[in-house]
């Protein structure tokens, strides 16, 4: 099981972004980068993806690109947000993710956005790194 | 004289949102009545026919309770320092796209090249998710041409007397229009975000009573008469908003209001980054997706 940040983790995250065929629908217009990390686990390394038109073209570790949005929280809330506790909109909302970037385009995304931390969800993952 | 000034500076104003206009009014004054009873204070209500005299009445100090439309209350607390204290229980503003029922437009396919659009003002959430709406319906923007109505009612008329093609109408208006004028539209889009919302904003002189006010708006629908008013007016409670609730609508509304750009390929990307590079950056193509 791949360890929750890592880059087998994020690449598989890239993998599972191809089996969804409806974010790659709605973000066929999208281009960006971006960036998460846990905010109490600085020892961690972030990592970051790039999707061009609606696939992700690049999964892997934060390598000093320019990035669009940076995404991060508590080990606890990252928790809660990949279990589907809390839905992307009320992290958002409630600034349990912390979001650094357009929130106008955030919000123009929002199914999107939600259908992206589900999918971050849907890979098996070991928190205890 | 004094006295009489005393009088009228003891007096509290009470507005709400333009679009509110209509239809709903008399439950408006119903609710100014409501609270005055409630909060023992003498309150006037006074509505607005458009945006424009709306907002500039609330931003000329007029008015020490306003319900408002998001973008509009943001400006409020930025600028006159009012606190948005309550809003509609999961309720939140949505958009509808609109057309003509007996016209021939069903779907973006129908669109003609250029598009009249009549919106109420450039300045409101409503017009920001209305193009949205085109956005994803991969229109470009230099085929849309807007008529500014100043009001939702003003949209309904642009629309009905062919004015306009199509309309970004606030849910609400359209849910609350009269049959007749429902079945003469048909909705072709939606929005569906739940994400930004109306609120109850005070000013500095209702700052004593915030609390008391914010419980009295909270408990209306435990309150017989206060439920009954909660259904005129279409709500099924109130809320108290939260502070990050309020920051994360006035960094949207600050974001649009100073122009920020959506990352699009169509639109500019923020990348500016050659197609090549973008095969440089599949580390490992033959595994798929890295």
């Amino acid at each position: 099981m791949a360890k929750f940040m890592s880059t087998e983790w994020i690449r598989l995250v890239g993998k599972q972004w191809d089996t969804h065929p409806e974010i790659q629908k709605d973000l066929k217009n999208f281009n960006a980068t971006w960036e998460y990390y846990i905010e109490d686990r600085p020892d961690i390394p972030h990592v970051m993806l790039f999707c061009k038109a609606g696939k992700v073209i690049y999964a892997g570790p934060s390598d000093g690109r320019r990035r669009d949005f940076i995404m991060w929280t508590s080990m606890d809330n990252w928790k809660k947000i990949l279990s589907g506790e809390l839905s992307g909109k009320a992290a958002l909302m409630t600034r349990k993710l912390k979001f650094k970037g357009s929130m106008m385009t955030a919000m123009k995304y929002m199914t999107p956005f939600n259908i992206h931390l589900s999918i971050l969800g849907e890979i098996p993952v070991d928190f205890d790194i | 004289m004094n006295e009489e000034w005393a009088a009228s500076n003891s007096i509290l104003n009470f507005t709400v949102d333009p679009n509110y206009s209509g239809k709903n009014l008399p439950g408006w004054f119903l609710m100014n009545t409501y609270l005055q009873r409630h909060l023992g204070q003498v309150m006037h209500f006074q509505p607005h026919d458009d945006f424009d005299s709306g907002r500039a009445a609330v931003l000329s100090g007029q008015f020490d309770l306003v319900y408002a439309n998001p973008f509009d209350w943001v400006q409020y607390q930025q600028k006159l320092a009012f606190r948005p204290i309550v809003k509609p229980r999961n309720h939140f503003d949505e958009v509808y796209l609109c057309g003509k029922a007996d016209g021939p437009m069903h779907s973006p396919e129908d669109f003609p090249e250029r598009i009249r659009i009549a919106s109420a003002h450039p300045g409101t959430l409503v017009h920001m998710v209305g193009l949205f709406l085109m956005d994803k319906a991969d229109i470009d923007r230099a085929r849309l041409e807007f008529v500014f109505t100043g009001s939702y009612q003003g949209v309904l008329k642009a629309l009905l007397q062919g004015q306009a093609d199509l309309g970004f109408l606030f849910d609400e208006v359209y849910l609350s229009a009269s049959k007749l004028i429902r079945e003469r539209l048909r909705i072709i889009d939606q929005s569906d975000d739940a994400f930004a919302f109306h609120a109850f904003c005070i000013g500095p002189r209702l700052f004593p009573q915030q609390d008391m006010l914010t419980d009295l708006l909270c408990a209306m629908e435990a309150d017989a008469r206060g439920k009954v008013l909660l259904d005129d007016l279409g709500f099924a409670g109130f809320e108290a908003v939260t502070e990050d609730e309020i920051a994360c609508l006035s960094t949207l509304a600050d974001e649009y209001i100073s122009g920020h750009e959506a990352i699009d390929i169509r639109a500019t990307s923020s990348l500016e980054v050659a197609d090549t590079a973008f095969v440089v950056a599949r580390e490992d193509p033959g595994e798929g997706t890295n």
